[in-house]
């Protein structure tokens, strides 16, 4: 019996070693390494300058603004293009800003142990959060879809969208137990005090204009015909 | 000169007399405390607070108390990860690793905390040993590394807020953290932590994860819990 119980035992460690998804620590936010602000400066990835610094705290509003986690192979660099970011992995885990501290940020449904799939234990990866404002979407899926369509769907979005990156770690997972290595820090961890959200192009009025009276001229010659 | 004499000897045997015979105390408390660790599966996050036996290994903890196949798990701060033991009445020493082959007994020292997982029903384990340090003294135990997660109790089995004392006399005493130093208090219920944020801002110089203040973190006997110091620092408890 109780050889059954040990093989039982070590078939279920067995597998799940195999599958074995590393554990961090996406729940403690310390600000002196990270931190958000708005910035009215145009973001980087939309021709801005990426050096325009000295934005405001975001602000109380409660999930105003979405923080999530990416990870990419050892290495990789803070993206300087829509095509280089959509290289970067998605954690799934995400954060929003606090509501008691203005630029802080409190976690959403990441936790002191957030094992992410596609993270293995041992192996060192590149993390970099990134951070937008809600209008733009609650999903870093849609919202990476929303940039990179943006000509297309910004018409979408109600007031000024920011977007920006915090600078880039890297993290070894050492195990699938909490509370997980740590993501911010000094060293080779995430150190970005005051990481800037820079807004997203608004349409220029006269292109506004020009297709309204474009959509006009359209309803103008249907009715004609 | 010789009366002198005379009379510094006298004075020397007189006082080696009494000497002898003041009674001598151990200064050592001795005690014991139930941890109770209910519910098989769960993860209990404890703390042995008595020094038991030569050098607090947990067969000299735990004895043969244990279900078979219970577990512990031992944080390496180095490595940021558990080293994984099976109670295994079959193996030598009582303990097996994480492959189950036989291993001797983890250490398990006053001030370290860990995580049991009883493979039975309404355990309670009994911790019967002396306190570690003496009346009058004090313990200071060093959180060097900023961001490195510290697995820890209190050395003297105190209960209640964290913050409760000061350097001398009693009381946890973990008072004085680098601003933005984080606690986890595990809940074995909820299978999760709450986090803390030490704020010297904040007026009750802690904040929850969402950093709105907050009452200091508690703990209880024989409870370990995680310290993540934001810079190098010292956590002293008296007796």
């Amino acid at each position: 019996m109780k050889k059954i119980a040990l093989t039982v035992i070590c078939a279920a460690s067995m597998a799940g070693a195999a599958f074995a998804q590393g554990t961090v620590n996406y729940a403690a936010f310390v600000p002196t390494y990270i931190s958000f602000q708005v910035n009215s400066a145009l973001s980087p990835l939309f021709g801005g300058d990426a050096t325009t610094v000295g934005g405001t705290a975001t602000g109380l509003q409660a999930q105003g603004f979405y923080y999530e986690l990416l990870f990419s192979a050892n290495g990789a660099t803070q993206p300087s293009s829509l095509t280089a970011l959509s290289t970067w992995t998605d954690s799934t885990y995400y954060a929003n800003n606090s509501t008691a501290s203005a630029g802080r940020v409190t976690a959403g449904n990441g936790t002191a142990g957030s094992a992410v799939a596609g993270m293995a234990v041992g192996t060192t990866y590149s993390t970099m959060v990134v951070g937008w404002s809600a209008n733009l979407g609650t999903t870093w899926s849609s919202v990476l879809n929303t940039l990179n369509n943006w000509d297309a769907t910004q018409s979408g979005i109600v007031g000024t969208g920011y977007f920006g990156m915090t600078s880039v770690g890297s993290a070894t997972p050492a195990g699938t137990s909490a509370p997980g290595v740590g993501i911010f820090g000094a060293g080779s961890l995430i150190s970005s005090p005051n990481t800037q959200l820079y807004s997203l192009p608004v349409p220029e009025p006269g292109t506004m204009a020009l297709a309204a009276l474009g959509g006009a001229s359209l309803l103008l010659f249907r009715r004609r015909k | 000169m010789k009366k002198t004499l005379l009379i510094a000897a006298a004075a020397l045997a007189a006082g080696v007399i009494s000497t002898q015979a003041q009674p001598v105390y151990s200064q050592n408390i001795v005690g014991y405390a139930n941890i109770p660790t209910p519910t098989s599966g769960s993860q209990y996050l404890i703390a042995v607070p008595f020094q038991v036996g030569v050098s607090n290994g947990a067969n000299e903890v735990f004895g043969s108390t244990l279900p078979d196949f219970s577990t512990l798990l031992v944080w390496s701060v180095a490595a940021n990860t558990y080293s994984l033991y099976y109670a295994d009445s079959g193996s030598p020493s009582g303990w097996d690793d994480g492959n189950f082959a036989p291993i001797s007994s983890p250490v398990l020292p006053v001030g370290q905390g860990f995580f049991l997982s009883p493979s039975g029903d309404k355990l309670t384990n009994t911790f019967t040993g002396s306190i570690a340090i003496s009346v009058g003294t004090s313990n200071v135990m060093s959180l060097p590394t900023a961001g490195a997660q510290y697995l820890v109790s209190s050395v003297v089995p105190y209960a209640g807020s964290l913050t409760n004392g000061d350097n001398s006399g009693g009381g946890i005493n973990l008072n004085n953290l680098p601003d933005f130093s984080t606690v986890l208090i595990w809940s074995p219920t909820a299978n999760n932590y709450t986090l803390y944020y030490s704020d010297s801002a904040s007026p009750t110089l802690w904040d929850d994860g969402n950093f709105a203040p907050i009452a200091a973190p508690s703990g209880g006997i024989g409870e370990g819990f995680f310290v993540s110091p934001s810079a190098a620092a010292t956590w002293t408890i008296g007796l």
